[in-house]
């Protein structure tokens, strides 16, 4: 098991370094700040790989397209089979290109929260979500859209990537709809339970057919994510882990995202888990608390340009981070 | 083990990013303006401890004690600093500041060649050549042989000790780092496992112990986990941090790449029962710092002091199943 992080694209040395410095061996990229999704070629992937290979890392994965880009394939747009020609492509020169997994979600409009500024330990601050109040969000397109509708979309989806996935060696891993309410604007947000999840996997069985399980989404669906992790990891499901911390639950009608140390569903418990199923990939903390003083972990291009809001932490709050990671994972692997 | 930071009183951004990081115990480093005052600010230092203590920290510790070459080279004043130690002793137990943290390195204190040495990524770690340390020349100071400094450090704990008990404060020896000798001529004492069982026996005062700082009990060669049963019901304070090399070459390292098993250092400091305060010590110097305080920067004490509480919490977790099972 080994943690990493992930970075925006472009992708700066620096962010590599410092990735470098906190003794990983692997780095992702964010696509929210992608231009252009089309031009993600062969030539430009391996360009990308080789950025990482310069610092000594490997590129693990791409995750999280644009949003503008994937509305369009979610609530089955005009422009749809388009989109998912782009996709087939970039699967392909993905796997061509070494980079094995493509990290996605099916959320048309991002992630929500209702706070930015939830205060936690120390008068650090980390984000929020009230579940009555993103009930009340007013629509987000047109009109509102149907469970099943959605659900038909995501099985064209499936059925159009997962072969090419399946051909090319790339593993499709499916992040949860953040935050996991069953609708937000007039979308049903499909991936909010493990029901839900079981029906997307059943859609189209299949070993590139799998998961990014995010902790944070899945702490705050009130699940107890030792047993999670132990009925999906030995199923082979678990791509890599967003090692994200909660505290609350959308059940119980509020969740914080808090320290890694400080979450409802105990860090240690969880790791022992993924040790017991032997879990390979990687575990990466995506935002972090807002600590006294800390940087922006986006570039400037990034943060110019990324449609998210909400705030994700600095390199302080994850050099913190990752240190507990690595000291909980030596730990674990070490006397398990 | 509960976790603690090295503070300075006017570094507010560090002492709220430990706050931060679930560290409630501060270190604290005296003002450096305070050094060569003939007496400790006793109205300063509770003053500081107040503003600490409104940030949520609470000083157990003070680390280092204020100059006294005279006393550790023998040199007439000596009983001058010495009163001045009392002060601070006598305050401390007002205060009720339990633990202070000292070394016993004449002329040389912490000692290091280079400053700069590159680590993974490009990080920045401090590091020890004995040989070019010694191409400088004897220290004008010297010699000054190990009988000497024995002798001085008897005549410390007698004068020290009688004082430290009555105030109920705790002093806890730090060993000499690098445990080399001599330095250009001035001998170090405190650099073996052996050295401290000749410390400890000189008195058996539960206000005379041991400042365990792993990083040199890890130069010196010793095995860890056994140097820490041997030590831990006498040792008031930790320094968690490790190295690579030998007592005469070595480099600081990232606290997950020493040379120590680190993992069966912190299940040993939990199966001991140690409760004191431990802190992370030297870091690498990481991306963007400026390195003006090199083994101090900030990136590199959040990873550490990350990774320590990861394996204490594991640690913890792990001897608590034991118990149970025991039971």
């Amino acid at each position: 098991m080994r943690a990493a992080l992930a970075t925006f694209y472009p992708v700066t040395a620096d962010r590599l370094r410092f990735t470098r410095q906190l003794g990983l061996s692997d780095g992702l990229v964010w696509g929210p700040t992608f231009p252009d999704v089309e031009r993600l070629d062969f030539t430009a992937l391996v360009a990308l790989k080789g950025q990482f290979a310069a610092e000594e890392l490997d590129l693990f994965a791409i995750e999280t397209l644009p949003a503008s880009f994937m509305v369009e394939v979610i609530l089955g747009g005009p422009t749809r089979d388009e989109k998912l020609e782009t996709l087939r492509n970039l699967v392909r020169d993905m796997g061509r290109a070494g980079i094995g997994v493509f990290g996605y979600n099916w959320m048309a409009t991002g992630v929500w929260r209702t706070s930015n500024s939830f205060p936690l330990r120390g008068g650090a601050h980390g984000t929020a979500t009230d579940a009555a109040l993103l009930e009340r969000a007013p629509l987000s397109f047109d009109r509102e859209y149907g469970e099943e509708e959605i659900w038909e979309n995501y099985r064209y989806f499936l059925e159009a990537v997962i072969p090419v996935a399946e051909a090319e060696g790339v593993r499709l891993a499916l992040h949860p709809n953040d935050a996991p309410v069953p609708q937000v604007g007039g979308v049903p947000a499909l991936f909010r339970s493990r029901e839900n999840f079981e029906r997307g996997l059943a859609l189209v069985p299949s070993d590139a057919n799998a998961l990014c399980l995010c902790l944070g989404n899945w702490g705050a669906m009130g699940e107890r994510i030792p047993d999670v992790i132990r009925d999906l990891g030995p199923r082979g499901k678990i791509v890599y882990v967003h090692f994200q911390a909660v505290q609350g639950s959308i059940p119980a009608g509020h969740f914080n995202e808090c320290f890694v140390d400080e979450a409802d569903n105990d860090a240690l418990e969880i790791m022992l888990a993924l040790h017991e199923v032997g879990f390979e990939g990687v575990m990466i903390p995506g935002h972090v608390p807002q600590m006294e003083g800390d940087d922006e972990w986006r570039t400037a291009y990034s943060a110019a340009t990324t449609p998210y809001v909400h705030p994700m932490g600095g390199h302080r709050a994850r050099a913190y981070t990752i240190g507990y990671l690595r000291g909980l994972i030596k730990a674990v692997e070490k006397h398990a | 083990m509960r976790l603690a930071d090295y503070l300075r009183a006017d570094d507010v951004d560090l002492r709220r990013l430990m706050k931060q990081c679930g560290v409630d115990v501060a270190v604290l480093r005296l003002p450096e303006a305070d050094a060569p005052q003939p007496r400790v600010d006793l109205d300063r230092l509770a003053r500081i401890q107040r503003e600490f203590a409104a940030d949520g920290l609470t000083i157990e510790v003070i680390e280092p004690v204020p100059p006294m070459e005279r006393v550790k080279q023998g040199l007439p004043g000596r009983e001058q600093e010495m009163e001045r130690l009392h002060a601070l002793i006598r305050g401390m137990a007002e205060l009720q500041i339990p633990v202070l943290c000292y070394n016993f390195m004449a002329v040389f204190g912490w000692l290091r060649s280079e400053w700069q040495v590159p680590a993974r990524g490009g990080a920045l770690v401090t590091g020890y050549d004995h040989t070019r340390h010694e191409s400088l020349g004897p220290a004008p100071e010297g010699p000054i042989d190990e009988q000497q400094m024995w002798d001085s450090y008897a005549w410390f704990l007698d004068a020290a000790l009688p004082v430290a008990e009555e105030a109920g404060v705790t002093l806890a020896l730090h060993p000499d780092d690098p445990p080399v000798s001599p330095v250009r001529g001035i001998a170090r004492i405190l650099r073996s496992p052996e050295a401290f069982d000749r410390v400890l026996s000189m008195s058996d005062s539960p206000r005379h112990q041991v400042t365990f700082c792993q990083g040199t009990f890890a130069t010196m060669g010793a095995d860890i986990p056994e140097t820490i049963r041997r030590f831990a019901a006498r040792t008031a304070f930790v320094h968690f941090r490790d190295i690579r090399g030998t007592p005469e070459r070595f480099v600081e390292t990232f606290h997950d790449e020493g040379r120590t098993d680190m993992v069966a250092a912190m299940r040993t400091w939990v199966e001991c029962g140690y409760t004191g305060p431990v802190r992370c010590d030297h870091v690498p110097t990481m991306h963007g710092e400026t390195d003006d305080r090199p083994g101090y920067e900030t990136l590199g004490r959040l990873y550490a002091v990350g990774y320590i509480r990861g394996l204490l919490d594991s640690a913890t977790a792990a001897g608590a199943s034991h118990s149970a099972k025991d039971s």
